[in-house]
């Protein structure tokens, strides 16, 4: 240790000296309490050992100006004096001193103060070490949490929570909730809901919900079903999450043409679907198990399907709004919640009115776990209302430019690339095809699948004349594509605007050596004349479009289309 | 991708396919109706983005395999561009069309 000697008589400074150096201290000497003050500063020593009465500044007045300027440093300060009476001994202490001894002095006792003063002083500087991490820890893990709260917000925020018929209260325990709910449109105009609760709430619970989210949107996207939706987040959670955390889940379809609801609930607390002046019409059981648990082959994607009326109100929750409780311990339960949405018929105040009704009930109190509460009310004029949804359509398309695209895929890229999807796509973002985007689906999907079956992998039609042959010739088609060493397939769509309408002129041409012929054998379409299941490809194509025409060698083919 | 559902009684299996219902979906529409002994079949076509002259083909299977003349399908929800593929095919002769 370095320690700081403070003492008006030079005899005494150099008896305490000696030794300490004896016993491998650093030590400096001050002859006064000013001195005293001037040295701790200049060399920071660990220790103080001081006199009371000295000229200048006395010791107990340096002790309480060394304790100040040590600030959270733990600098031991001890009063070595001749002074006896406790009164004064008593001040050392109230001065910041920390031990006194008197003179004379036992040179073993001073060792053994200095010993346990020295173990204190490393012990206090773990503490604070420990302490400095720790808040270092804390800031850090405040600072993540903010982070993993914005991006479960922008999680929520990316689908369409905001649609008109739709309402909510999420009200997180932590910082993050164990509560999820998400809301997408299909490609059909279906709404789904997904309201999940993760076991367990904060940052272990959200971690779940990116996954899951993701899923739910990229699927729902891609028109699939909820019970399929259902089955792949299960499986990604189930690969994912460690054993003892899963997901609670109600998934909803909204059919609002149909006006139909469809269900899969896996361990959330029953859904109600309640009309107005009649009360609940139907209970959502949930009768799966949570999401993560089982392995796909056990997995039960089946859903319940039911028809709603306009004014029907479909309400989904989390376990931790009936169960939240009051100072007495009572549950707020399904019983007074069903009561207050039974009664509360204006689908915009119901969040309101529940949260009122539960803050009265728990006296003020926050509920201990995750909130979660969605209604879906089943009026489609709502839905008229709603903004348009963004589509792939952009700004500079319109219906009066001329523009072409051209597709080339070969063999390679063949394998891999279906170029229908790819086709489609572009079509609808440079034009507005209205009502014909089916009928101009099939000319090309005709063409295309033609020019690769027949021209590029020479398949024979006559294969799907039996049952057995018709899934043959697709294994054969399958495995032909992938085995295709040379070909290309050129896709031009040109688009021009006439003055009677709209004109889509279709060519599709390949360079294989599969049979032209059969491509150009003039099969009818109609059941009537055509009972076999294939034929009526190039047929349905002839009959949908103004014209169809072969060129060269039968591997090139034009067909126009007109609309207006 | 396609959901199949059978009516609480057993009689009625209803198929919905999603997206694209074409010759992609063979295997799995085939399993689809040859795994239950339903008496009646509705196929609904409100989730069914685009389908194909393959499509025709493989209805015609599923027709032929549910008695033929005597099959009991019904095809709902289609979409007025749907609706004349199936026409101009004369589906509408074969199939109850809704």
């Amino acid at each position: 240790m370095k320690i700081l000697i403070i003492d008006d008589t030079e005899t005494n400074r150099i008896v305490l000296g000696a030794m300490l150096r004896q016993d491998s201290h650093l030590v400096c000497e001050a002859t006064d309490g000013h001195e005293g003050v001037l040295l701790f500063d200049r060399e920071q020593p660990d220790l103080v050992i001081t006199d009371i009465m000295m000229p200048v500044m006395d010791g107990y007045q340096a002790a309480t100006i060394i304790k100040q300027r040590a600030g959270e440093r733990f600098v031991p300060v001890i009063f070595l004096t001749s002074v006896t009476d406790e009164d004064a001994l008593a001040k050392c202490i109230m001065h910041g001193g920390d031990d006194f001894l008197t003179k004379p002095y036992s040179h073993v006792l001073l060792r053994a103060k200095l010993q346990a003063l020295n173990r204190i002083r490393k012990l206090h500087g773990l503490i604070k070490a420990q302490n400095q991490a720790l808040l270092a820890g804390h800031t850090k893990d405040e600072q993540e949490r903010e982070v993993a709260r914005v991006i479960f917000e922008k999680i929520l925020g990316a689908g369409c929570l905001t649609h008109p018929n739709l309402t909510y209260r999420l009200s997180a325990a932590e910082v993050l909730s164990g509560d999820l709910l998400l809301a997408a449109l299909t490609p059909h105009g279906l709404l789904h809901i997904m309201l999940g609760d993760f076991t367990g709430h904060g940052l272990a619970a959200a971690v779940g919900a990116v996954p899951a989210a993701e899923v739910f949107y990229g699927m729902t996207q891609r028109g699939f079903g909820i019970g399929n939706i259902a089955a792949e987040i299960n499986e990604k959670l189930r690969r994912i999450l460690p054993s003892n955390l899963f997901c609670a889940a109600c998934l909803l379809e909204w059919d609002p043409a149909e006006r139909r609801i469809t269900i899969w609930n896996g361990g959330m607390p029953e859904g109600l679907v309640i009309r107005p002046a009649q009360g609940v019409q139907r209970r959502l059981l949930s009768r799966h198990l949570p999401l993560s648990l089982l392995p796909p082959d056990q997995f039960d994607p089946s859903t319940e399907t039911f028809e709603v009326q306009p004014h029907d109100r479909v309400c989904l929750y989390s376990d931790g709004l009936t169960e939240a409780r009051n100072p007495a311990g009572d549950m707020f339960g399904s019983d007074r919640l069903e009561w207050t949405l039974v009664l509360t018929e204006d689908p915009e105040r119901i969040c309101d009115q529940i949260e009122h009704d539960l803050m009265q009930f728990c006296a003020g109190e926050r509920p201990e776990d995750d909130i979660a509460l969605v209604q879906l009310t089943c009026a489609p004029s709502l839905v008229d209302a709603r903004p348009r949804l963004p589509v792939a359509r952009t700004a500079h398309a319109n219906t009066s430019r001329n523009w072409h695209v051209e597709l080339a895929l070969d063999a390679d890229a063949l394998h891999h690339i279906d170029p229908l999807p790819t086709l489609m796509r572009t079509l609808t973002d440079l034009q507005d095809l209205a009502g014909h985007t089916h009928t101009i689906f099939i000319i090309l999907a005709e063409l295309v699948t033609n020019a690769i079956d027949h021209g590029l992998l020479g398949l024979d039609s006559s294969l799907k004349l039996t049952p057995e042959g018709f899934a043959h010739y697709y294994e054969r088609r399958e495995q032909q594509l992938m085995k295709l060493q040379e070909g290309t397939l050129c896709v031009h769509v040109e688009h021009d605007r006439e003055a009677q309408g709209e004109r889509l002129v279709i060519r599709v041409a390949d360079n294989g050596s599969g049979f032209a012929f059969c491509r150009v054998v003039s099969g009818l379409c109609g059941v009537d004349t055509n009972q076999r299941y294939s034929g009526r490809g190039i047929p349905l194509v002839r009959s949908l479009c103004h014209t169809l025409n072969y060129h060269g060698s039968g591997n090139t083919v034009e067909a126009v289309y007109r609309w207006h | 991708m396609l959901t199949s559902e059978l009516s609480p009684d057993g009689t009625t299996l209803t198929i919905t396919p999603r997206g694209r219902f074409d010759f992609r979906l063979h295997q799995e529409f085939r399993d689809a109706y040859t795994a239950s002994d339903a008496r009646r079949y509705v196929i609904n076509l409100s989730a069914t983005q685009y389908l194909d002259s393959s499509t025709l083909g493989m209805l015609l299977l599923m027709r032929e395999r549910a008695g033929g003349d005597h099959a009991d399908i019904t095809i709902v929800n289609c979409r007025p561009d749907v609706y004349k593929i199936f026409a101009v095919a004369n589906f509408h002769k074969l199939f109850k069309m809704r």
